[in-house]
């Protein structure tokens, strides 16, 4: 329940606009010294979510109020209300940090609008500054906004500090899921490069003829379709990073040219004959290992050595247990802040749940896990049972969440087969905690159909 | 009663507020403290009208200002008014 604070030393009025607003559902609490008001709430006995006070009051005005509230960090919305309809006051009273300001006699549905208002204003802020945080950390801005505590997680961010500033190429490697984009964007951020633009490319998820042509880009004319002429991501990433993720996928032949650009420095457009000089670092990333790929002959060794002058691991989630709440905790906010959900946190079934789980899918489906259960939750708290369908699930072959039970699928439940493929899919993906590779395998289809029917899945919100 | 979420014992008791600040400015007048009489001005013109009494509101600022200006004849003209409009209710 939204708690209101009412600071106003005319006991008629402050009865009178606690009874309105308890009338309409709010907890209201009122004071009639604002001193005691600040006291309280330095002792933390005061817990409100908007303040209305009078403007005149008798210790302190309550301008002043509202700047002893932001100089304590109290950032709770105000409305002030005032007998004066000066306008000097009024603008004294916004720049001061007042979200609105209300003339006596008061006039309740006004009153209601402002604090609604307020109320609405308040929540969008704090998801701005969530959301903020959330795209602070995807895009990796700073090393210490990464989550992460438990030694082998640490041991790895600062190797990607001390590497940052180098000119080598560096090569990330751990399970999918891990966050190695995240580790190669704070490399990029924290590198002289860090006002060139920094460009990710996942190697697998494109076509291999479309590979080349994205990676070097074309002359007009190149090749059938090639109506102009096309920037590659090498000359995109001019003076700044190129991300080549899950580099184990690339084709022997691509690797060829690769290899070349990494000795020369030059990159030639398809359908070109000029060279052009290029200055890009490269951060590449692989969920593979890379040396068994060499022995079968699917990666060159040369390539390998000079990608792999700074290998940094990444940990799987299952080795940093420590990781596993306070990133629960992150993701939480995230999601409930994006599906405007005010929750409550995880209980503590809940948190034994996520200590136990062997997270195979690593931070991705931790993620998955607390934004479904942020959704199924609706604002109370996780508990366990919310999280229980989702590891049943994946660990069960026979029903998916989807609703796609193979035990119990009828022929008398028509669906167009594309659409029972997909949820055959995902059922799959969460079998195998979205494990993309394993996925692919079991299934008997190329990775690449994978991620194009993971794409056509998500545009059709069936993940 | 211009407000309905106000109960019955709230409305009489703004009333019996109203005679103590009768009391309050009756004391004021008597010892010349116009800054009593100016704060039950200012909370009068505030809530009179919140609580359905308008005239109250207008008793208040009249108040208000003339104790601003320190008026004695005008001070004892605006209780005069708030006692004669007690006595009506």
């Amino acid at each position: 329940m939204t708690k209101i604070l009412v600071i106003e030393d005319d006991l008629d009025v402050q009865e009178m606009v606690l009874a309105f607003f308890r009338q309409k559902g709010f907890d209201g609490v009122g004071y009639d010294n604002p001193e005691q008001a600040l006291k309280d709430f330095a002792k933390n006995k005061l817990k409100v979510d908007i303040i209305i006070t009078d403007l005149k009051l008798p210790t302190m005005s309550g301008i002043d109020f509202i700047k002893k509230c932001k100089e304590a960090g109290i950032d709770h919305p105000t409305i002030v209300v005032t007998s004066t309809r000066a306008v000097e006051t009024a603008i004294e009273a916004i720049q001061a940090g007042a979200y609105d300001f209300v003339v006596k006699p008061l006039h309740f549905p006004q009153l209601l609008v402002s604090v609604e208002r307020a109320l609405h204003f308040s929540k969008l802020r704090s998801e701005n500054q969530t959301l903020k945080a959330a795209i602070h950390t995807k895009e990796g801005t700073n090393l210490n906004a990464i989550i992460g505590r438990s030694p082998n997680f640490l041991r790895a961010l600062d190797l990607a500090k001390r590497v940052a500033t180098s000119h080598s190429n560096v090569f990330i490697c751990g399970e999918s899921g891990t966050g190695k984009e995240v580790i190669a964007r704070a490399i990029h951020n924290l590198s002289d490069r860090a006002k060139f633009p920094f460009v990710a490319i996942n190697c697998s998820a494109i076509p291999e003829n479309l590979l080349e042509s994205e990676l070097f880009g074309y002359a007009k004319g190149a090749f059938t379709g090639a109506a102009e002429k096309k920037i590659g991501l090498f000359e995109e990433a001019e003076g700044g990073t190129l991300f080549l993720d899950e580099i184990g996928d690339m084709n022997v032949h691509l690797q060829a040219k690769l290899l070349r650009v990494l000795q020369e420095k030059k990159i030639k457009r398809i359908g070109e004959n000029a060279m052009r000089n290029i200055d890009v670092r490269i951060l590449s990333a692989t969920h593979k290992d890379l040396k068994k790929e060499m022995q079968e002959g699917r990666f060159r060794e040369d390539l390998f050595f000079r990608l792999n002058v700074i290998p940094i691991h990444i940990p799987p989630l299952r080795e940093r247990v420590e990781d596993v709440i306070p990133l629960a905790e992150f993701f939480l906010k995230k999601y409930a802040a994006m599906n405007h959900v005010s929750t409550k946190g995880f209980g503590k079934g809940a948190l034994e749940k996520l200590l136990r789980n062997q997270w195979k899918g690593n931070v991705r489906e931790l993620e998955n896990t607390v934004e479904r259960a942020v959704v199924l939750s609706q604002g109370r708290t996780i508990e366990s049972e919310d999280l229980l369908d989702f590891f049943e699930n994946t660990s069960s072959p026979a029903v998916a969440t989807t609703g796609f039970d193979v035990k119990s699928f009828n022929s008398d439940q028509i669906l167009p087969a594309d659409h029972v493929m997909k949820l055959y899919i995902k059922h799959v993906l969460e079998k195998n905690s979205w494990a993309k590779e394993k996925t692919a395998k079991d299934l008997a289809i190329d990775r690449k159909t994978l991620y194009r029917k993971l794409q056509e899945m998500k545009a059709e919100h069936l993940i | 009663m211009e407000e309905e979420f106000l109960s019955p014992e709230a409305a009489a008791q703004y009333l019996v507020r109203r005679h103590q600040d009768l009391s309050k400015c009756r004391a004021a007048l008597l010892g010349n403290d116009f800054q009593i009489m100016e704060n039950v001005g200012h909370n009068l013109k505030g809530n009179g009208l919140s609580f359905g009494y308008p005239l109250l509101s207008s008793i208040g600022e009249e108040m208000e200002n003339a104790a601003r200006m320190k008026s004695f004849l005008d001070c004892s003209n605006c209780v005069q008014q708030l006692e004669d409009f007690l006595h009506q209710i």
